[in-house]
């Protein structure tokens, strides 16, 4: 009996012990990202990526730096009056992610599984595309590329690649618009980090770190 | 991007990996349990309950959502109020109880620095902490702040200071007052500088120019110094035609006490400009040549300097003139040769400017634009034309047409040389093609909230019908965004679109408003007042607690303050900027102003004030010399009441004057009321016939009716004794003699409608001073006194440049009972530079019979006309005077008449004619005058000593005022 009692008295305490059920975990400026977020980022990034949602500190302060860099873009977004992305665009985006599971209902336990609920996938995919489009909007007509950018990494990335995968390589003519699409690609992510680099520095940015443990 | 696409990319992935799964966090446990309490922790919370359960989605009773946890924290981070936010839960009541752990943020309050040896002064220091009031106080910040007051202290020597920072936290208004308490140690001295570079002078050169080691040795260092002897040299360099002489300074190395500069100088070519083709002055073409004093020769300033030579001979006349310049590189690159070649070509005149095709505007509205101008007798005599003049005269009369409506305007200018048959002359023909007149079509007003449209509405001056241009629509933008910023509105919006309406001609607009959030006054916190009664300043706060958060009472408030003249800064910010909240803290910071201002100074007075004391011989005055010295000294907010002390004194060889004042300012909080109360003593001999010593006590009443109007309600007392009398009459000897004690009530109403009242254009000036010195308030001789003034000023032609102006002063003075007359001092002296040029200082008016020192009398008229005229540039204008009037023995004997009917008779009008030159200057225009007295007074004057009147000896001469005056002083006349 006095076993019993003591049982029961532990589980009743354990179950009244307060337990933090969400807290800041970043501030950008003065805009805060709760814990509950960065969560929900690792869950979604793990989902959409098909893998297991470690939650590690290391996990949740990656999860936590690409929200901020969201925060900057979307700030940036909101200042320069950017127009939202298509609703169309997004429900396009959300069909290319169902497709996989073949069923609307292997979709939604999917879903269930990572603790992901429909709606917050939705806004992630809208994040997404407003981003994307911010992107390309921004930083993609600043990039110029020439011709010897375009035979460079034909010759120094696309030619080894295949090389190494013992194929014939294609001639630089019939690679030459995916070769012009990657230069551009890789030049935009250059300044899109040079960009958000910038803005890191004159944005006051603040980890509580016990969010991160 | 990559970082970025990966989100995308991820879709394409194997659905394999979704079986992994993850285990379901504790939080969601809690996840639609019922919400049983809401504690926070502290207690103590920047909001009241109510606001808090209003702010945040958690209801009581409800099931948890997770999701509002997280809106929760967000809703409160974003007012700004909190540093950190975590929420717990727990089971209990069968149910779940939540508890907000927040940490507060502090923002900025009050800073100030412990004050240090001068320079760097307090104010400095504080603004090199660069913490602005009402921000967030962070410890990044503060770490900057204290990097920013060490460097500051190093660069005026002082390196090994210690700073340390004092807080005061107030909990409930989250503010935080910051003292930086310094020790600043000892300060530097400089040391022999290092000289880089290639100077071309020896290092003792350089030094001496520096200044920074003077007879006792090395100097301390400090900021300004240091900069001032890098100055010094650099335009040492520049004297001797280095241009492009680089002088910097590279470092401070401190050791021991001992600070080295480090210069870098590269002289660089000597540069010669010179002009061929006309003749220049240095000092003209270092005015038109910008390289002096951008202190850089590039191609660039080369042609900004060309241009500027064509536009000055332009000015003057040659109009064709061309100017081109070339650099020569002379021994062997040692120096340069720039050389601007000038073919002025004719000389020209504008016989006309000739503006056609005008029916919208006349033709004065539109020369009144212009600085294009034909030539005039005096100001300009080739008139005033340049390319650049024309271009702007079209821009600002196209400008005045669009801004009416006529957007298709053309304006356009030809020249036409040879005007009139004349050779050299020309003419300016401005033809304006006006187009049709466009006017608003519709208005469409959006945005507004219904309590606000009428207000609004009422503001716009783009309504249907009336002339449409982007000029009204940005008044009604400025007009309708100041409104709702008066009003709290503080993120309000104003947008706007035109689209053509479908009448011919017309334009609507849609103007769109986005209100914002309205904020209001949570209090105002009042910050950096030592000495100042709080209360001084909270009674002139604007700004009450639920106010709307206005801009207007913001400045009207900060206008308040400074009016009190006590406090060196009034700032004002909200606090929590960004934060979301709608009731805002006012942060009202001051910094007071030194207390004690000492003024010292020496002048000297040139003018008809000679003679000797003990002469009888000039009783008309010599032309003196009187050297003076000044010195004052004030005492500012008197036991922080706001109040005033202050003594002047000045001494000269003709007086000797000390005023100690107490001056209440916006009196009873009242800002247009004020009180004062003076003491005089004064020791004088600005009238010939007497020296009189006054001591005076007074207390005046101040009261600002409207912005034009003031009256003035002050009761003297004084007693004044009068010695070394010039004057004949026995009988009356005795009575003037005797220190006179006048006791009067006086009021004096001030009308002032001028433009400027150092040198008036237009307007109106009136006074009114009524004096009433009765035996119940100790005045020995009963008598009244009135003394009116009237000046008005009109402005003739175009742009205020020809003024005529004039002013008519009466006084009358009566005596009710008491003594045999009023008082010599008492009695009205005038004549000289402010009231009649006829004459000199104080000698108009009744003489005495046999010395012919002045009198005074008991009745004053004087009339004043002048036109003002431009004579030479802007800053040279003449005047042609006519002055009338004269001081007479009574009002009875008041008369118009020019003869003077004998040499005892003074009671008739003198009237003098003039001109005057008037040169312009910050502080108001210097002026000289010269004065031809048309009908000047004669009079019996003795020669001899007062010994030898007295004997019955010496001689009795006819006198007179000389026909010829002159006065020079400041400001104009009246």
């Amino acid at each position: 009996m006095r076993v019993l009692s003591l049982a029961a008295w532990m589980l009743w305490t354990a179950a009244a012990r307060p337990e933090i059920i969400d807290r800041i975990a970043v501030t950008v400026d003065n805009q805060p990202i709760a814990e509950s977020r960065v969560l929900e980022e690792l869950r979604l990034t793990a989902f959409l990526n098909g893998a297991k949602a470690e939650i590690t500190p290391e996990a949740k302060r990656a999860a936590a730096d690409r929200l901020v860099e969201q925060t900057l873009i979307y700030r940036e977004m909101q200042l320069t009056q950017y127009p939202p992305p298509d609703p169309a665009e997004v429900e396009r985006l959300l069909e290319q992610v169902a497709a996989p599971f073949g069923s609307q209902a292997a979709f939604e336990q999917a879903l269930k599984d990572y603790g992901i609920g429909r709606e917050a996938l939705m806004q992630a995919l809208e994040r997404q595309a407003a981003v994307l489009r911010f992107i390309d909007l921004r930083f993609r007509p600043e990039v110029q590329v020439i011709e010897p950018d375009i035979r460079l990494y034909y010759d120094t990335v696309l030619v080894p690649q295949f090389q190494k995968q013992n194929l014939k390589p294609p001639s630089y003519d019939e690679a030459h618009s995916q070769c012009e699409e990657a230069v551009i690609s890789q030049r935009v992510d250059e300044r899109v980090d040079s960009w958000l680099a910038e803005m890191k520095k004159r944005t006051r940015i603040r980890y509580e770190e016990e969010a991160f443990q | 991007m990559a970082r970025l696409f990966f989100i995308c990319i991820a879709v394409f992935i194997s659905p394999l990996g979704f079986r992994a799964g993850i285990a379901i966090a504790a939080p969601e446990d809690y996840e639609g349990r019922p919400i049983r309490a809401i504690e926070f922790e502290p207690a103590r919370q920047p909001y009241s309950r109510d606001y808090l359960e209003k702010l945040l989605p958690l209801k009581l009773n409800e099931p948890l959502r997770l999701v509002d946890v997280r809106t929760a924290i967000e809703r409160l981070y974003a007012t700004g109020r909190y540093a950190n936010i975590a929420v717990d839960a727990r089971f209990a009541q069968a149910g779940v109880i939540l508890k907000f752990t927040t940490t507060p943020n502090y923002f900025i309050g009050h800073v100030s620095v412990q004050r240090v040896a001068d320079p760097p002064s307090e104010g400095a220091l504080v603004n090199a902490t660069r913490l602005e009031l009402g921000t967030l106080y962070t410890e990044e910040g503060l770490k900057q702040a204290i990097q920013n007051l060490e460097e500051v202290l190093r660069n005026n020597g002082f390196y090994h200071s210690r700073i340390a920072p004092e807080f005061e936290h107030d909990p409930v208004t989250q503010q935080v007052r910051i003292h930086f308490v310094i020790d600043s140690g000892e300060r530097a001295r400089y040391t022999a500088p290092e000289i880089k570079g290639n100077p071309g002078r020896s290092v003792e050169e350089i030094l001496d120019v520096t200044r920074w080691k003077g007879w006792l040795g090395w100097k301390k260092v400090t900021e300004p110094r240091t900069q001032e002897g890098v100055q010094r040299v650099r335009r040492y360099y520049h004297k001797r035609d280095r241009l492009e002489a680089r002088v910097s300074l590279e470092s401070m190395a401190y050791e021991d006490g001992r600070v080295q500069p480090t210069l870098a100088i590269e002289p660089g070519p000597k540069i010669r400009i010179e002009v061929r083709g006309a003749k220049l002055s240095r000092g003209k073409l270092r005015q038109l040549v910008p390289v002096y004093e951008e202190q850089s020769v590039d191609r660039d300033l080369l042609a900004e300097g060309r241009h500027n030579l064509i536009e000055y001979f332009e000015s003057r006349g040659y109009f064709d003139a061309k100017v081109a310049f070339q650099t020569k590189s002379l021994n062997g690159g040692g120096e340069e040769l720039i050389e601007y070649t000038v073919d002025r070509g004719q000389r020209h005149t504008v016989a006309a400017v000739i503006i056609s095709g005008n029916k919208y505007f006349d033709e004065n509205t539109i020369r009144e634009r212009m600085y294009v101008r034909p030539a005039s007798l005096l100001q300009y005599r080739h008139g005033r034309y340049s390319e650049r003049l024309m271009q702007q005269d079209l821009d600002a009369i196209t400008s005045l047409y669009q801004s009416n409506g006529f957007r298709d305007v053309k304006v356009t200018s030809r020249v036409e040389d040879g005007y009139g048959g004349k050779e050299n002359h020309m003419a300016v023909f401005v033809e304006i093609e006006e187009g049709t007149q466009w006017l608003v079509g519709k208005l469409e007003l959006d945005g507004v909230a219904e309590e606000n449209r009428e207000s609004v509405e009422g503001l716009l001056q783009s309504l249907p019908g009336q002339p449409f241009s982007e000029l009204n629509v940005a008044i009604d933008r400025d007009n309708v965004l100041d409104w709702y910023y008066n009003r709290g509105y503080a993120d309000a919006q104003f947008q706007w679109t035109i689209t053509p309406s479908s009448e011919p001609h017309r334009m609507d607009i849609r103007y769109t408003i986005r209100e914002g959030e309205r904020k209001f006054v949570r209090d105002v916190l009042i910050g950096g007042l030592d000495a100042t009664d709080p209360r001084l300043v909270s009674e002139r706060v604007r700004l009450r607690p639920g106010d709307p958060l206005s801009r207007a009472s913001v400045l009207e408030t900060q206008r308040q303050l400074y009016e009190l003249g006590i406090f060196a800064r009034v700032d004002m910010a909200t606090q929590n900027p960004q934060g979301e909240e709608t009731h805002k803290y006012v942060l009202l910071d001051v910094e007071e102003a030194r207390k004690y201002t000492v003024t010292a100074g020496f002048g000297a007075e040139i003018a008809k004030i000679g003679g000797c004391r003990a002469c009888l011989e000039a009783p008309a005055g010599h032309t003196g010399f009187s050297p003076r010295a000044y010195f004052g000294i004030t005492r500012r907010n008197f036991r922080g009441t706001g109040h005033i002390i202050s003594l002047q004194s000045r001494a000269s060889t003709l007086q000797q004057r000390a005023v100690l004042s107490y001056q209440a300012p916006q009196f009873r909080s009242n800002p247009n009321l004020n009180l004062l109360f003076s003491a005089l003593y004064e020791d004088s001999r600005d009238v010939n016939t007497f020296t009189a010593r006054r001591r005076e006590g007074s207390v005046q009443v101040g009261q600002k009716i409207s912005r034009a109007s003031t009256m003035l309600y002050r009761f003297s007392y004084r007693r004044v004794s009068v010695s070394d009398l010039n004057i004949s009459s026995v009988e009356l000897i005795p009575f003037y003699s005797q220190p006179a004690r006048i006791g009067m009530l006086s009021t004096n109403f001030i009308q002032d409608r001028r433009d400027d009242p150092t040198d008036s254009h237009r307007g109106i000036f009136n006074t009114l001073d009524i004096g009433w010195a009765p035996a119940i308030l100790g005045s020995a001789t009963a008598f009244t006194r009135l003394m009116a003034h009237n000046a008005t000023y009109h402005p003739i032609g175009l742009g205020s440049r020809f003024v005529f102006a004039r002013a008519v002063t009466f006084g009358w003075e009566q005596r009710l009972s008491g003594g045999q007359d009023i008082p010599l001092p008492e009695k009205f002296f005038a004549g000289g530079a402010q009231s009649h040029r006829g004459f000199p200082e104080n000698q108009a008016g009744p003489r005495d019979p046999e010395t012919g020192f002045p009198l005074g009398g008991r009745a004053l008229l004087m009339n004043q006309m002048e036109f003002r005229y431009p004579l030479l540039g802007e800053n040279l204008r003449g005047v042609l005077f006519a002055d009338s009037g004269n001081v007479y023995s009574g009002l009875n004997k008041l008369s118009l008449r020019v003869r003077q009917h004998g040499i005892q008779d003074f009671d008739y009008m003198v009237h003098a004619v003039g001109v005057g030159l008037r040169y312009r200057t910050p502080i108001g225009p210097v002026r000289l005058d010269f004065a031809y007295t048309i009908n000047p007074p004669r009079f019996f004057g003795f020669k001899g000593t007062p010994e030898e009147r007295q004997a019955g000896t010496g001689q009795k001469t006819v006198q007179r005022i000389g026909n010829f005056q002159f006065h020079f002083s400041l400001g104009q006349a009246f």
